[in-house]
């Protein structure tokens, strides 16, 4: 077994004649909270759907625990241990938040695909979602119908469904974006809850968030990562601070 | 309008006033009483067949409402099933078994959940437009195929057979229509108790989810096309379980049972009667199966009575007839219903006054057209009307296009105080 | 098969297929702007039939054959404007599903206003002669007519899509079908038109076919699966592809028709005569089987194997 949760060796995505992946090599280390940043339409969404399969890559490896993923459906991914969430709020908008979560949890408690008995004669599945609903505050809004429910607790929902997996890797696109300052607070500290114990990566933009959460970091530019290291080293690249944050001085700013 | 006031409704599952059984009490009690208030043989048997279409479009709705999925040929599984179970029961009264009739179902579903795996292996790939057109293809594929096989689908006349030959059983002889009636009922109730036990399992779960977000479900571990693929032998199944009650009620099974027109009837039932309510369905069955049966006695029209019953409820209520019910259900339990009803009832007389006068543009275009030979004096609605006269047509039109003009702005101001109950939430747009 | 059926026969294939194109193309040009395969397409085709037989009565064929594909076109365009535009709110199901109830509702008042039979709708007589003589077999003018009437829908089309600002908004909406979303609810008339000139298009082909295949009430419904057999295999979206399927199509079904060849014949060739009765009735039925009656049937076949091994047609880049 690897030391590493995600290991991606060279990895190319090209859509037509354009690359938007060029070359990416990334270690996510076993149980490390790792950072994702880079400008927009860098790639790192891009990125993402490669690693859980939504997009096979044009070349290249990425490990999952040793084993190679890469080109394989999702749901293959997501049984080799890997979980995701979307940048874009991605969830099943006409369920109610519990049978979303439901859903979620179906598979690692291995119910899979059974009619042998009715969900709500599952104990297993009602503690694991009542647990869920718990840590991520929805328990008031437990048969609300997703569509209905706000920005932020939406983004929590879809956080949610990719935690519910129980995959010991995660990948987060933003699962920030669009939050006002002290959603962004509660939502920083849930999601240090609920990862407490797996590898994690996520796609940051605020800086602050990014400090405070991350154990290392890595820069996509371009379609390539231009340098990875901890906060301190990130901060004090100069090609880092040229490339991305533009001038010298702008993580003051952030 | 009422969309909300469904969806209102559906996300509180949790606060149903009834328990669960009462429901099915009043089932089981309405399946008692219908054959007595409406004996003899012509009416059971009309009984037995708006039964037999009501399980045919709730296994319909497994897919249209409860996966999101469009068959154009459902029907191949309740022809199917049909002529499963004629063979069946022609083979073994000629081997002389003691099969009991009622359990004949059972065979004709086994065989069409069967093909339902096969065929739905083939048509689940994807949702959407490419399940639509397979489930086409394949179903003119076996239509075609009819032509071919008459060992199997007879000639044109079909395949008939003698119910009685397999003998008495639990006490029936199955001469008469109310013999019948019992195993439709029976079935009934099995088939929409199986159903409705599905929608509470985790794979009935999930073809929800497969319904709302196909995509977001493969992110979850499972395979879309595996929810698909069992949904639709589910679904093939009951239907075959309904061909074959079908068969059985009329001795008789034809190609035109598994063809397009059994496949579109299907859709405009489940359609029509509301694909969200679980009994949506069966209403849409009873409504459309008596429409077709004394409609088709009264009028040349009914077949585009229901064409346009169907735009209209594509068009303005999503949610079936069943819609709204449970729509204005659910606003009278908030009490929101007092004030708009001075504004319901002047639509609703006018719509009817417009109705009236659409029903009588029809009627005298066909007194016009089609059966011109009949004389161009008719009765509609009780008045005498000429197809040739102006004044017939004038009336007919003004009725219609005058109702519908002036039921417009009663419509805006009905959106407005709905705004104002909070009935109405922003746009969805 | 002799030279001189097979001549007709490959004539034959390419009038229907360029017919089915016509058709085709319409469908196509909709379902690219809109995303809606229009059930009715076919029932639009059978309106422009009627319609053709009514007004060449009256006013003769010619003229019919302009103003016939216009009402047909108007008609289209009310049915974008004042149905589909208000169902779109309700997604595509319920757009597919409008275009469905529609189909149906214009089949039955078909048969309202001319009755279940078929009409007597007959080639004109300015062009009821025979065309030229291939092995000492005539060939009717009428349907080089049609060939000709087709080839210059497609001239007009092509000048349409490549010449006119709005032809270009749509032409880029067949290659670049993201750019739809991006124009949104901003070319509501775009939307329209495109409904009605495809519309009109299968007025055209109504009014043209009309004389040659029969103008009754049920051959919308005949033809309306084969439409979508054809854009369906053409890859959907795709003018080229759609081209393509309608010939072969074409081919298939005249072919079918000229070929007169049975599974008895083949294993005739084998030596083996009669059918293996202990093989059972179903047996023997497959044995009676002929290429003519396997001819519906192929369509079929093709689409479905299609949809399974190559989802997104032959030309289609949308899966
Ligand atoms: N399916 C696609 N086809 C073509 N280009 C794409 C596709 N998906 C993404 N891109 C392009 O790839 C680039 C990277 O996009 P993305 O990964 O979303 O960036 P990020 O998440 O870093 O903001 C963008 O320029 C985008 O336009
Ligand atoms: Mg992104």
């Amino acid at each position: 077994m690897s030391a590493n949760a995600i290991e991606i060796r060279d990895l190319r995505k090209s859509f037509g004649p354009v690359d938007i992946i060029r070359g990416v090599n990334l270690e996510l280390r076993a149980g490390e909270r790792h950072a994702l940043i880079g400008p927009n339409g860098a790639g790192k969404s891009t990125l993402f759907h490669l690693i859980s399969g939504r997009l096979r890559p044009t070349s290249g490896k990425i490990l999952l625990h040793g084993q190679e993923i890469q080109g394989k459906p999702p749901a293959r991914i997501v049984h080799a241990g890997l979980s995701r969430s979307f940048q874009i709020t991605n969830i099943f908008p006409e369920m109610t938040v519990l049978e979303n979560l439901r859903c979620a949890v179906l598979w690692k408690l291995g119910h899979r695909y059974s009619v042998l008995r009715p969900l709500g004669r599952l104990r297993d599945v009602e503690a694991e979602c009542t647990r869920l609903l718990e840590e991520l505050r929805l328990t008031h809004r437990r048969t609300s119908r997703a569509d209905s429910l706000s920005y932020p607790e939406q983004r929590a929902l879809e956080l949610g469904l990719a935690v519910a997996s129980g995959a010991d890797t995660l990948l987060l696109d933003e699962p920030m974006a669009g939050m006002s300052h002290s959603e962004t607070a509660a939502a920083l500290e849930l999601i240090m809850a609920v990862t407490e114990g797996r590898s994690l990566l996520m796609v940051e933009h605020d800086m602050g968030v990014i400090f405070e959460m991350a154990d290392r970091i890595s820069v996509l530019v371009y379609g390539e990562v231009i340098a990875t290291g901890t906060p301190e080293e990130i901060r004090a690249n100069p090609a880092v601070q040229e490339a991305y944050l533009g001038t010298p001085n702008a993580e003051e700013a952030a | 309008m009422t969309m909300n006031a469904i969806e209102t409704a559906r996300s509180r599952p949790g606060q149903t006033l009834l328990p669960a059984t009462l429901p099915w009490a009043a089932v089981i009690a309405v399946l008692f009483i219908l054959p007595l208030a409406f004996p003899g043989t012509a009416m059971v048997s009309t009984l037995n067949y708006l039964g037999t279409m009501a399980i045919f479009a709730l296994s319909y709705n497994v897919l249209l409402g409860q996966t999101g999925l469009l068959s154009l040929g459902h029907a191949t599984f309740f022809g199917l099933g049909g002529f499963i179970a004629t063979h069946a029961l022609l083979g073994m009264a000629e081997a002389g078994w003691a099969f009991p009739l009622p359990l004949l179902p059972l065979i004709g579903g086994l065989g069409a959940f069967v093909l339902g795996i096969f065929g739905g292996w083939l048509a689940s790939g994807k949702g959407g437009m490419p399940f639509a057109m397979i489930t086409l293809g394949l179903s003119e594929l076996v239509y075609a195929a009819a032509a071919i096989f008459p060992s199997i689908y007879g000639s044109e006349e079909g395949v008939s057979m003698d119910r009685m030959e397999l003998g008495s059983s639990f006490g029936m002889d199955y001469g008469s229509a109310t013999d019948i009636y019992v195993i439709v009922a029976v079935w009934f109730v099995i088939c929409a108790a199986g159903l409705k036990y599905f929608t509470t399992t985790p794979l009935g779960l999930l073809a929800n989810a497969v319904r709302d977000n196909a995509e977001r479900v493969e992110f979850l571990g499972f395979s879309a096309r595996r929810v698909r693929m069992w949904t639709y032998a589910i679904a093939a199944g009951v239907a075959g379980i309904a061909g074959s009650l079908a068969a059985i009620n009329f001795e008789i099974i034809t190609v035109i049972e598994l063809g397009a027109a059994t496949s579109t009837l299907v859709l405009l039932m489940t359609y029509i009667g509301g694909t969200r309510v679980f009994f949506g369905p069966v209403l849409g069955a009873v409504v459309i199966g008596l429409m077709k049966v004394w409609l088709s006695d009264l009028t040349p029209a009914w077949m585009l009575y229901f064409g346009l019953l169907f735009i209209f409820v594509v068009m303005v209520a999503p949610g079936g007839l069943a819609g709204i019910l449970v729509g204005a259900g659910a606003m009278i339990r908030a009490g929101r219903l007092g004030p708009q009803l001075p504004l319901l009832a002047a639509i609703g007389g006018l719509g009817l006054l417009s109705l009236a006068g659409v029903i009588m543009l029809i009627e005298l275009g066909y007194r016009a057209g089609l059966d011109a030979a009949l004389g161009s004096q008719i009765r509609i609605l009780g008045l005498p009307m000429d197809a040739h006269g102006l004044n017939s047509w004038g009336l007919a039109a003004l009725l219609a296009l005058g109702g519908a003009l002036s039921i417009r702005p009663l419509l805006s101001r009905l959106e407005t105080l709905q705004h104002r109950l909070g009935l109405k939430g922003g746009d969805p747009a | 098969m002799g030279l001189d059926v097979l001549s007709f026969s490959i004539l034959n294939s390419v009038l229907y297929g360029m017919l089915l194109f016509l058709l085709a193309s319409g469908l196509t040009l909709i379902f690219s702007m809109m995303g809606v395969l229009n059930f009715a397409h076919a029932s639009f085709f059978m309106v422009g039939a009627y319609l053709g037989y009514e007004l060449s009565k009256d006013i003769g064929f010619f003229p019919a054959l302009v103003l016939a594909p216009l009402i047909v076109g108007v008609l289209g365009a009310l049915v974008e404007r004042y149905g589909l535009r208000r169902v779109h709110r309700f997604g595509h199901l319920g757009e597919l599903l409008f275009t469905f109830g529609l189909a149906f509702v214009i089949e039955e008042a078909v048969q309202m206003i001319w009755g279940r039979s078929s009409q007597n709708f007959g080639v004109p007589a300015a062009l009821d002669f025979t065309a030229f003589e291939l092995f000492g077999t005539g060939y009717p003018a009428f349907r080089v007519f049609m060939l000709v009437v087709a080839v210059a829908v497609f001239a007009g089309l092509w000048l349409l899509l490549t010449k006119t600002r709005v032809g270009l908004i749509v032409k880029a909406s067949l290659t670049h079908p993201e750019m739809v979303s991006m124009l949104g609810h901003n070319v509501p008339m775009v939307f329209m038109a495109v409904f009605g000139v495809g519309s009109a298009l299968a007025g055209i082909a109504g009014v043209i076919a009309g004389p040659v295949l029969v103008t009754q009430p049920s051959m919308a419904a005949s033809l309306g699966p084969i439409l979508f057999v054809i854009v369906v295999v053409g890859g959907l979206g795709s003018l080229s592809g759609a081209f393509i399927a309608s010939l072969i199509i074409g081919f298939i079904q005249t072919f079918a028709v000229a070929i007169d060849l049975s599974v008895r014949d083949v294993f005739g060739w084998l030596g083996v005569s009669e059918a293996p009765t202990f093989l059972g009735p179903v047996f023997t039925d497959a044995w009676g089987v002929s290429v003519a009656q396997l001819g519906p049937v192929i369509p079929y076949l093709l689409l479905v194997v299609m949809l399974i091994f190559r989802p997104a047609g032959l030309v289609g880049k949308r899966g």
